[in-house]
């Protein structure tokens, strides 16, 4: 009699045969599914089902002829899941990226719908702490979902990575589902998109792609600025959006810019990114990342003290997982030398995270910051040019430098190719700035949260 | 009746587990693992976050994913694992350098999430400083709890090759162990290679740990100090 125990037992006996690293990369992912008289072994793509065929299908069965001697054995090596229960029959469902193989036992067709990700339940505007930096996004979102398609179409959120663009379009992706059950919404990642593309193509089965996109209720798609310099994808979307937006269909893309400033996407994309509303989700601001601390902490029943939030809130300030991660940490830990979570065990435990966040504000990570947010090169900071689209941010680099290093003014001015007068002219002038103009106010302090400071 | 003991050569691999590894005490890396709790990992090269992943998917059947060996293959190689396996995801600053890879990695860290799966992954830094990595990866890597694994202190050297030496059934001398701390590199994988290295020679040509047997083994001859102090 077979049992599920002789797998684990030959994973025992390869040991003496394999490295460690060996049947952890391609061995141990296995699924295995005993019939009376079958091992039906699961990898979970294609690449380990071939790599396992090609080396290591005679070491199992080698290993299973020496511990089930005489029980005649035949080994199938699919790719798929199984499930839970070790029935005799076995149920298989196919994972979303592989669904391009051959269907199993030819029982199952690829789905159409099997490159489209899950809603997250857990994403929803109940669970979403809003602030200054992320309450326009919010109200964008809920007002698109009272009437899907009608307003707003598309909502384009953009902004940095972790600062809640997916947790808003899972949030209206639910609140869609949960006015409407029946609604067919389609959440993918950009490249999910395109690998879908691909296979439909690769299978002749563009109408079936096309005829799946367009015929939706609403269209989720993350991080559209994947798309870049990827021409065919960009043509057929340009396809999609147009039918869905003239049969009225909700269309949420999130991206990590402003639509106009993504490069290598065609203009005319660009500008029906703009047609509905574009929103930005800008760093949490401190009292937003105390908030979101304490929600996070509840959610996972971690005992959490306001004063242990403000301590790190203040000291991770660049993006919400970033808070998460620090969170985790501290549950850790605590859960691991059962001591209740202070300012001080903080500081004890995330010694080494706060001290690689200080050493964050550098000279050149200024520069980068202030050269992607101006949309200008990194060089042009440098450059002798004096044109005033690059000799503000210029300044406003130099400032922020003098404000958040240690650096000396000729220690900046040579990070700059300048010396250190014109440092000098550029910290007073944007003093000057900041007080005059709010756009220039505005994109300092922005700046600055960006940076980890305010 | 007793005959000669026979001496079989059988090399017995070494098990990968997270008793055997030799840290600082409170390492708090090793009880997240033995747990089945996600962890990031960062340390400098050889301090046996290797180690530690494998030692995990061995105790918790979890599957282990170094990605500077998977250069050259298909984003696919990531796909389909079952959620309720724990992932081991290794060497993160050797990620092939593809953005469709890092996609997927991307979404099947989203995924494990989205699903409370275990996810471990090791690196030589922290996720801020991985900046050849695209900003939406490292944020993701960021939430998970991240555990930094020192190198190994003189003691801890010491130890580590006592310890493991008598795990494979050797004596390793006093002047061999001195010599070899002075000599070699001594960040955990090295001492483990080395170990590894004399155990099978040592098997190979029935000999006993002296120190030229052990510098020949493990310097080449050309490389092998001529004065050797005996002691220090």
């Amino acid at each position: 009699m077979l049992d599920k125990d002789l797998w684990t037992r030959c994973l025992r006996w390869l040991e003496a045969e394999l490295s460690e690293r060996e049947l952890s990369t391609w061995l141990r992912p296995l699924q295995p599914v005993f019939q009376p008289d079958r091992l039906i072994l699961f990898a979970p793509n294609r690449i380990v089902q071939e790599r396992v065929r090609q080396d290591h299908l005679e070491q199992i069965r080698g290993a299973l002829a020496h511990l089930a001697p005489g029980v005649p054995l035949t080994i199938d090596l699919m790719v798929g899941v199984a499930e839970v229960s070790p029935a005799v029959t076995p149920a298989v469902s196919m994972p979303a990226d592989s669904a391009t193989d051959t269907p199993l036992n030819g029982e199952r067709d690829a789905s159409l719908s099997a490159y489209t990700g899950k809603l997250d339940p857990r994403y929803t505007f109940n669970s979403f702490i809003e602030g200054k930096s992320n309450q326009q996004a919010r109200a964008a979102s809920e007002h698109v979902v009272e009437a899907p398609g009608m307003a707003y179409n598309p909502l384009f959120i953009y902004g940095e990575s972790g600062l809640g663009k997916t947790h808003l379009m899972h949030a209206v992706g639910n609140r869609i589902q949960q006015h409407n059950p029946n609604a067919n919404i389609a959440y993918l990642g950009a490249e999910q998109w395109l690998n879908h593309m691909v296979s439909a193509i690769r299978h002749g089965r563009q109408e079936g792609f096309k005829h799946y996109y367009r015929s939706v209720d609403a269209l989720l798609i993350d991080d559209i600025h994947f798309f870049a310099h990827k021409e065919r994808t960009q043509e057929e979307f340009f396809h999609t959006f147009n039918a869905l937006i003239d049969g009225r269909k909700q269309i949420v893309l999130t991206c990590d810019r402003y639509p106009k400033d993504i490069d290598g996407i065609d203009e005319r994309l660009k500008s029906r990114f703009t047609w509905g509303l574009s929103v930005a989700v800008e760093p949490p601001e401190l009292e937003t990342r105390v908030a979101i601390l304490m929600a996070k902490a509840d959610q996972a029943h971690v005992r959490l003290s306001e004063d242990v939030a403000f301590f790190v809130a203040q000291r991770i300030r660049s993006n919400v997982r970033e808070l998460e991660g620090a969170l985790h940490r501290l549950s850790a830990s605590a859960r691991l030398r059962g001591e209740p979570i202070t300012v001080e065990f903080a500081q004890a435990t995330l010694r080494d995270m706060l001290a690689a966040y200080d050493r964050l504000v550098t000279i050149d990570n200024i520069k980068r910051t202030v050269a992607g947010y101006y949309n200008i090169r990194i060089s042009d900071l440098t450059s002798a040019k004096r044109t005033r689209s690059l000799a503000r941010p210029r300044q406003v680099a130099m400032a922020l430098c003098k404000e958040l290093t240690q650096h000396s003014l000729p220690e900046i001015g040579e990070a700059f190719d300048k010396d250190h007068t014109t440092v000098l002219h550029a910290c007073r002038k944007v003093v000057q700035l900041r007080d005059e103009d709010p756009k220039i106010r505005e994109d300092y302090d922005l700046l600055q949260r960006r940076l980890g400071f305010g | 009746m007793r005959g000669d003991q026979l001496s079989l050569a059988v090399h017995l691999p070494q098990p990968c587990d997270l008793e055997s590894f030799v840290a600082a005490p409170d390492l708090q890396a090793i009880a997240q693992l033995r747990a089945n709790e996600s962890a990031y990992l960062h340390g400098p090269a050889g301090v046996g976050k290797t180690h530690l992943l494998l030692a995990a998917c061995r105790l918790h059947g979890g599957r282990y994913l170094p990605l500077s060996s998977l250069l050259g293959e298909p984003a696919e190689i990531l796909a389909g694992l079952a959620i309720d396996q724990p992932l081991a995801v290794d060497e993160l600053e050797g990620a092939p350098e593809q953005p469709e890879f890092w996609m997927a990695l991307l979404r099947m860290l989203d995924q494990r999430g989205f699903g409370n799966g275990v996810t471990w992954v090791a690196s030589r830094n922290a996720p801020d400083a991985l900046h050849r990595l695209p900003a939406d990866l490292r944020t993701r890597l960021a939430r998970l709890p991240r555990f930094h694994v020192p190198a190994l202190d003189e003691l801890q050297q010491f130890q580590l090759l006592i310890e493991g030496a008598e795990r494979r059934g050797l004596a390793l001398p006093d002047d061999v162990t001195r010599w070899w701390l002075r000599h070699l590199p001594r960040d955990a994988g090295s001492l483990l290679a080395g170990l590894e290295r004399i155990d099978r020679a040592a098997l190979k040509a029935r000999r006993r740990l002296t120190l030229p047997f052990v510098q020949a083994v493990l310097m080449p001859p050309a490389a092998a100090p001529q004065d050797e102090p005996q002691d220090d």
